[in-house]
């Protein structure tokens, strides 16, 4: 194990390690602009010089390995001298684009310049110019001028995705980086080389505009895009999502995620979404009280259970609950309306891609799958729900966040089928064709407005936390399901989704924890 | 129940005819003395320079809206007065504009921060401070409004011109 000085400590780290990586470990801000953890070191960016003694010249220390009796300095007169000249020459040909720049806020070259940089250019010269505002991409925008060539985005391409669609053209100072004619930037990774561009070279076509990063308020969650859950902040300025972004957990999505899930959340910002309860009174769906709307389909779902039994109950369901709201399923069905049947939907598509995305396109499948049914509920088999509609036996349906009459799994499913239910209560987040026919409608809240915990396709269980309001009386499945509870006399009643967690924990402790721990 | 005596004022009383003559010579002298005050409406002040009244756009010489939707003037903006939704120009190379811009000046304070602050001189504060309304909507200003009462302040520092004299580098390149 090699041992070094490093600003005056002495310090050991494992064989390989480089002078940048033992700094970063121990919170020493060294600047870097083209080194990154996921990519191989090129060491082109020069902004990371250290000072090694007994070495002629600076080292860059992302690229330097740390050798036995080493004396590094990271901020000696020498080294500030080099920064504040790497960042001079990095300013040259950069634009004055930081007012109308997305990245401004967020940006390795604004904040070196402040930390690092001289303050006044001593430039005279005409400065070259590039393209910009250049689509290279569904989803990015490249912006010529601003880039800094570190090359981070190349690396990406071809070390992560393969997909080697971005590279350098042009020489000396005209080097851009660029994408072939007719390949464009469009893998299912794309929007990622937005979040490691250090600068406003790479910026995203749908976060553009929306906001400026300082007005951003982040909420650690994770995404619902798919089974693997990858970890996600939730950016949201005025009650409105701006964007996703990953979260570094090196477990389960390192620091990426893929374009499906990145711009999955544009229907929660829709004007569309439902805001009130509502009841069908003669005919017609009026809005409602939430109490009032429980309590009619508590009153409703009793008289079916104590005339037609358990069984001519239906939920629907999906790996889109929570492990709370799966939970609270599993209780209801086993507890109160017993022998209702739980049908779990699927929303799958494709097949497992070799990094992140799998093909069930849900959150939390093997958590509902073992809290709904695990607990003696009854399963009904989606292929079996439209016969069992059909011939009478299924009188009434509770639907949580689907809609039925847009299931390609659902065949022959129809709106009077619905429409001739004794009782369809729908809990979703807009007015669906199934909401439509149905005698009770209830507001949901979306995956950025409520506390739950997801299982991941590997077992693993993490924590979603609201990153804003549901906007109206939209209310989480938990609150809804508790208060169905309540109202259907159950021994059980949460105020919060936390307490139904601990629960869950103290009802099931191994699978509360998952296989792969808790994220 | 308790009785206070009232204090007897007997020659003490009188003793305030001196302050009197006192605030009498005072009243004389400023009767000669230069007026100062300003019969408004009709007579006005004059202002200082840096006089802070009420903000307003500039356009520069050209005729081109400034403001290029940076938010910092709302971001800085002590009580909360500026909103802004940004746009995207098409067209023009300067990409970004403000789509929507409002000051509401019952919340504005004439700080000058935002004019500080402006990163393109698209915001100043002018002389105005007669703010009347009859309704409060009237006095939320909008961008409009805002451009017409600020006029045009020509620039010295015309960072965006060889961007816009250049006919190629309008408009988005597509590949
Ligand atoms: S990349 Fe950074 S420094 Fe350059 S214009 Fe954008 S915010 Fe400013
Ligand atoms: S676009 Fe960004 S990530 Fe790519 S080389 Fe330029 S500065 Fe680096
Ligand atoms: S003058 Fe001050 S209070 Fe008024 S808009 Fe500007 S920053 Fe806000
Ligand atoms: S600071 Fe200036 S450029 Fe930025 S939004 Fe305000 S007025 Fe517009
Ligand atoms: S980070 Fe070391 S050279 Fe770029």
């Amino acid at each position: 194990m090699p041992k070094f000085h490093l600003d005056g400590d002495e310090i050991e780290v494992s064989p390989g390690t480089t002078i940048l990586q033992a700094a970063l470990e121990r919170n020493l801000a060294v600047p870097h602009y083209c080194y990154h953890p996921k990519l191989t070191i090129v060491g082109n960016c020069r902004i990371c010089l250290v000072e090694v003694e007994k070495a002629p010249k600076l080292m860059i220390a992302c690229s330097t390995v740390v050798n036995d009796g080493m004396v590094v300095r990271t901020g000696s007169p020498r080294v500030l001298e080099a920064r504040r000249g790497v960042m001079e020459f990095l300013l040259i040909n950069h634009p004055l684009d930081c007012p109308i720049c997305d990245q401004a806020g967020e940006c390795l070259l604004q904040e070196y310049a402040v930390l690092h940089g001289s303050g006044v250019s001593r430039f005279q010269e005409e400065k070259v110019k590039k393209n910009k505002r250049v689509v290279i991409g569904p989803h990015v925008l490249l912006d010529e001028e601003r880039c800094i060539l570190c090359t981070r985005c190349i690396r990406f391409c071809q070390e992560i995705t393969g997909t080697h669609e971005i590279d350098l053209f042009d020489r000396g100072d005209r080097t851009t980086i660029g994408t072939f004619p007719g390949r464009p930037l469009e893998n299912l990774y794309s929007g990622n080389v937005v979040d490691i561009c250090p600068v406003g070279a790479l910026t995203s076509r749908e976060f553009r505009f929306r906001s400026r990063v300082w007005f951003l308020k982040s909420t650690p969650s994770v995404c619902p895009g798919c089974a693997r859950g990858c970890n996600i902040w939730v950016d949201t300025a005025d009650e409105q999502v701006a964007r996703l972004r990953p979260r570094v957990n090196e477990e389960v999505n390192g620091h990426w995620m893929c374009d499906i899930g990145r711009n999955g959340f544009e229907s929660v910002n829709s004007p569309d979404r439902l805001l009130t309860p509502l009841v069908r009174r003669e005919d017609t769906l009026t809005p409602s009280p939430w109490l009032e709307a429980v309590k009619r389909s508590a009153a409703g779902l009793l008289r079916i259970f104590q005339e037609q039994g358990g069984e001519a109950i239906g939920w629907i369901v999906s790996g889109r609950l929570t492990n709370e709201e799966a939970f609270l399923v599993g209780r209801i069905s086993s507890e109160v309306l017993d022998g209702s049947r739980i049908i779990v939907l699927d929303h799958c598509e494709g097949e497992d891609d070799a990094l992140l995305l799998r093909r069930d396109r849900t959150p939390n499948r093997r958590g509902v799958n073992d809290l709904c049914l695990g607990n003696g509920g009854q399963q009904m088999k989606p292929a079996a729900l439209v016969s069992s509609l059909k011939d009478g036996s299924l009188r009434a349906l509770i639907v949580l966040g689907e809609d039925l009459l847009e299931m390609p799994q659902l065949e022959g499913m129809t709106r009077a089928i619905l429409a001739g239910l004794d009782l369809l209560v729908v809990h979703d987040q807009f007015l669906t064709g199934t909401g439509e026919v149905a005698h009770v409608v209830l507001p949901a809240a979306s995956f950025v407005e409520i506390d739950g915990t997801y299982r991941n396709f590997e077992g693993r269980v993490q924590a979603v936390r609201a990153a804003k309001r549901a906007p109206g009386a939209g209310q989480a499945g938990w609150m809804f399901l508790s208060l169905l509870g309540k109202a259907l006399e159950a021994d059980f009643s949460y105020a919060t989704s936390q307490e139904i967690t601990r629960a869950l924990g103290a009802a099931a402790p191994e699978r509360a924890a998952g296989e792969g721990g808790a994220g | 129940m308790i009785f206070v005596r009232r204090p007897d004022p007997r020659f003490r009383a009188w003793t305030y005819f001196w302050a009197l003559v006192k605030g009498m010579s005072l009243t004389l002298r400023h009767i000669f003395r230069p007026k100062v005050t300003l019969q408004y409406p009709e007579q006005r002040g004059e202002f200082s320079e840096g006089y802070r009244g009420l903000p307003s756009l500039v356009r520069d010489q050209h005729g081109r809206e400034k403001c290029v939707a940076c938010y910092l003037c709302q971001w800085v903006c002590p009580p909360r007065a500026i909103t802004i939704t940004a746009g995207e120009l098409q067209e023009s190379p300067v990409e970004k504009f403000a789509e929507k811009f409002q000051i509401n000046m019952l919340r504005c304070i004439m700080c000058g921060y935002c004019e500080e602050v402006c990163p393109e001189q698209a915001i100043f504060l002018n002389q105005d401070y007669e703010l009347t309304g009859l309704t409060r909507a009237e006095l939320i200003f909008q961008k409009e409004k805002l451009l017409e009462i600020g006029g045009v302040r020509p620039d010295t520092i015309q960072k965006w011109k060889p961007l816009l004299a250049d006919p190629s580098r309008s408009g988005g390149r597509k590949q």
